[in-house]
């Protein structure tokens, strides 16, 4: 038997078993089909909406530099490099003072809006000395040990009202604290904070011959 | 709106019988396949405004409870077992004359396959609009109903038996 003798004997057969089917009726009315479409539209409204509301809050949640949400940032350069981990760790490693522009949009991106000096050392609030090429840097008022220090990075908040020329400090929920030094020089851990107490300059090791004051760590 | 409600009514009181007994031929469950049908023609009445222009709309709803007759089977294969009795029983389809053995081996082919004999045969739809209403090549159409055909060819000889000893 080939395929069309087969298709004509199966469609005869299934014909007459749906003949032998003429007593079975639909019983549902057509009110009760309208009843759970609008059941269910009215449902998926309310499931439209509460992901809404959520969907909003998380995009606020992330439009806000502060808080536990940042994005996933992992800029490697050769001058230096920012990683962010699930812990809410930004990880930043320096090798050399270049591209302090990029490195603050970068860091921005992660969550950590700073101002990034090259040459400078943070005396106190609003107050920037210019230093050597290369060195530790402190908090303000702290003096370093090796004051060699050629970059720092300056939480926002504070400063920026002290110095209407910084750029990218609109975070008004305060500072990220340096955090999780490193032992190897030149890298810095820099954990965000849901809203910290003080705005502090906060520095990096730049050379493998500076070490970090005993008290910093 | 009233308009639709209106076009949608005379459609499921002209189509809603024989989705039922196709359906019915498929799933061999009574109730099952009347749940599956209203299932069907409340998605149907949901997507209106898409369906009242379709060419085959008897076929959508066909297919669609073939589709909802998968996930239920889907959503029953993850449900755990009790020792209380309560679930669900199959409930007679009613008298389908000496096809049974042909009926029972349509509801062992795969999804696909039922889908296409259903479709193809029971419905009298082409191949093309087969393939259309199924999202695939006319040729895969063409395969699966030869697949199938084959598996229902097994039960054929049996039949003509049956009805010779008649």
């Amino acid at each position: 038997m080939n395929d069309d003798n087969t298709l004509t004997a199966v469609r005869d057969r299934l014909g007459r078993a749906r003949d032998h089917l003429d007593d079975v009726r639909m019983g549902t009315p057509a009110s009760t089909i309208f009843a759970a479409a609008s059941k269910r539209r009215t449902r998926r409204g309310v499931t439209a909406v509460a992901a809404a509301c959520v969907a909003a809050g998380l995009a606020t949640g992330l439009a806000l530099p502060s808080g536990g949400s940042v994005r996933h940032v992992h800029v490697h350069l050769a001058a230096w490099s920012v990683d962010t981990s699930t812990n809410g760790t930004v990880t930043f490693t320096l090798n050399n003072t270049s591209r302090p522009g990029q490195l603050e949009h970068t860091l921005a991106a992660a969550g950590v809006p700073a101002t990034v000096r090259f040459g400078q050392i943070c005396r106190t609030v609003g107050q920037h000395d210019l230093l050597p090429t290369q060195g530790f840097l402190t908090e303000p008022g702290v003096s370093p040990a090796n004051q060699m220090g050629s970059v720092f990075i300056l939480a926002a908040g504070h400063h920026s009202r002290q110095d209407p020329g910084r750029r990218a400090l609109r975070d008004q929920r305060g500072a990220r604290r340096q955090r999780d030094r490193r032992s190897r020089p030149g890298d810095v851990g820099v954990r965000p904070h849901q809203r910290g107490p003080a705005v502090r300059c906060v520095g990096a090791v730049l050379t493998t011959s500076a070490r970090a004051p005993a008290g910093r760590r | 709106v009233e308009r639709d409600r209106r076009e949608f009514a005379e459609f499921y009181a002209g189509a809603r019988d024989d989705c039922l007994r196709i359906v019915l031929i498929s799933v061999g469950d009574r109730v099952l396949a009347e749940d599956l049908v209203a299932e069907a023609f409340t998605r149907g009445w949901m997507a209106w405004r898409t369906l009242r222009r379709h060419p085959a709309r008897q076929a959508w709803i066909v297919r669609t409870a073939l589709n909802a007759h998968v996930s239920w089977w889907r959503r029953r294969r993850r449900e755990v077992v009790t020792a209380s009795p309560g679930g669900p029983e199959v409930t007679a389809p009613g008298d389908l004359g000496s096809n049974e053995p042909l009926l029972a081996a349509l509801r062992r082919l795969p999804p696909r396959q039922r889908e296409v004999i259903t479709l193809r045969l029971l419905l009298d739809l082409d191949t093309a609009t087969t393939a259309d209403l199924l999202g695939m090549p006319a040729g895969t159409v063409a395969s699966h109903l030869h697949r199938g055909l084959a598996a229902l060819r097994r039960e054929l000889p049996s039949l003509d038996d049956q009805e010779r000893i008649r």
